[in-house]
């Protein structure tokens, strides 16, 4: 006998137990050559961890599965309308909305205000084309004298 | 998380990815993965079949409780559930994966445990005080769950993958994220401290 191959037989003994059904396909053969007192020991051994017997899984646990998967699908589905909510929320929500708000529009009015008396004054330029026009023209000339000294 | 993560990048983050070579074969469970990830619900139910005795089992004998091996198989398939849609093959096997993750759950539980109650109040079965009371089966059941539960927890979830749910070494080794070598010493070493035992238990006997 090889003592090499006991010594290999040995090991997978150790690490497979004795049933050569859990042994790798290309080393079963090597069983025979195992020490006969560590066999009858994993043989034993073998017997005694068989003994162990989980209970089944319960159906009610694959339902439970499949529910929280399904909703888990569904709030999946809502994610998008969720993550606008949430930036919404970080970014403060209602109470960043009102004040955000205001200041728009204030800004608006403010602006609008200042730009409102430009736009309604006659510009200078506009002023040099109607004396232009009253050097031609006397008619000009009236419309020049009510409208830049009245 | 990137689109192309393969199972093994997409594990719990006590996990680091590892080269297994022996588990990327063609997976088994690529054509349902990928109805999973199109939105076909009834595909999942294929999964969870196929997969649901394992899982419970596993974690069962790593956790020796009933309430809490439902808590991780539900938990392990909802994990999975909500990862499908990024699955890439080319990685683990999902079944690789399903197992590392219920693993994991376990060992968070444990740890959780190992906090919550100290060692020395762990209630074990006490033979002397109620010798009457268990069948010789269920006795002796009981004190494979114990002495199960006693070894180291690696060389326990060796033995569990191999020797309770026959995976191969390599792939018992690639959900362990050890080599081949470690993961034969490792079960050499949990049969040795179990034969000890069954040998104390005889001799006491």
């Amino acid at each position: 006998m090889n003592p090499q191959s006991r010594e290999q037989a040995n090991h997978l003994l150790e690490v497979h137990g004795a049933d050569p059904a859990r042994w790798p396909v290309p080393s079963r053969a090597l069983l025979e050559q195992a020490d006969p007192g560590l066999r009858t020991q994993q043989q034993s051994l073998d017997a005694w961890l068989a003994t162990s017997v989980p209970p089944p899984a319960p159906a009610r646990l694959r339902a439970a599965i499949l529910l929280a998967a399904h909703e888990a699908a569904a709030s999946r589905r809502s994610g998008v309308l969720e993550a606008l909510l949430a930036l919404w929320q970080d970014l403060g929500g209602a109470r960043l909305a009102v004040p955000a708000f205001a200041l728009a529009l204030a800004l608006g009015v403010g602006l609008g205000a200042g730009m409102l008396p430009a736009l309604s004054a006659p510009s200078d330029a506009a002023n040099d084309d109607l004396l232009s026009l009253a050097m031609i023209d006397d008619g000009y000339a009236v419309l020049f004298t009510e409208e830049v000294s009245p | 998380m990137n689109a192309s993560l393969s199972w093994s990048q997409m594990q719990a983050p006590a996990m680091s990815a590892s080269p297994e070579p022996a588990a990327s074969a063609a997976d088994p469970d690529a054509d349902v993965l990928a109805r999973v990830a199109a939105g076909d619900a009834h595909a999942f139910s294929i999964l969870v079949d196929r997969h649901l005795a394992r899982v419970h089992r596993l974690a069962w004998r790593s956790l020796g409780s009933d309430a809490e091996a439902e808590d991780v198989a539900q938990e392990t398939f909802l994990r999975a559930f909500t990862q499908i849609p990024r699955w890439r093959a080319g990685g683990a096997r999902f079944s690789t994966w399903l197992h590392r993750v219920a693993l994991n759950l376990c060992h968070d539980r444990l740890r959780r445990r190992r906090e919550e109650i100290a060692v020395d109040a762990l209630d074990l079965v006490d033979d002397s005080a109620a010798p009457d009371r268990l069948l010789e089966h269920g006795q002796r059941r009981q004190r494979v769950e114990d002495a199960l539960a006693q070894l180291p927890q690696r060389q326990r979830e060796a033995l569990l993958l191999c020797h309770f749910e026959g995976h191969s070494n390599a792939v018992a080794a690639s959900v362990l994220e050890v080599s081949v070598d470690a993961l034969e010493s490792l079960l050499a070493r949990a049969r040795r401290g179990l034969r000890q035992r069954l040998e104390e238990e005889r001799s006491s006997a």
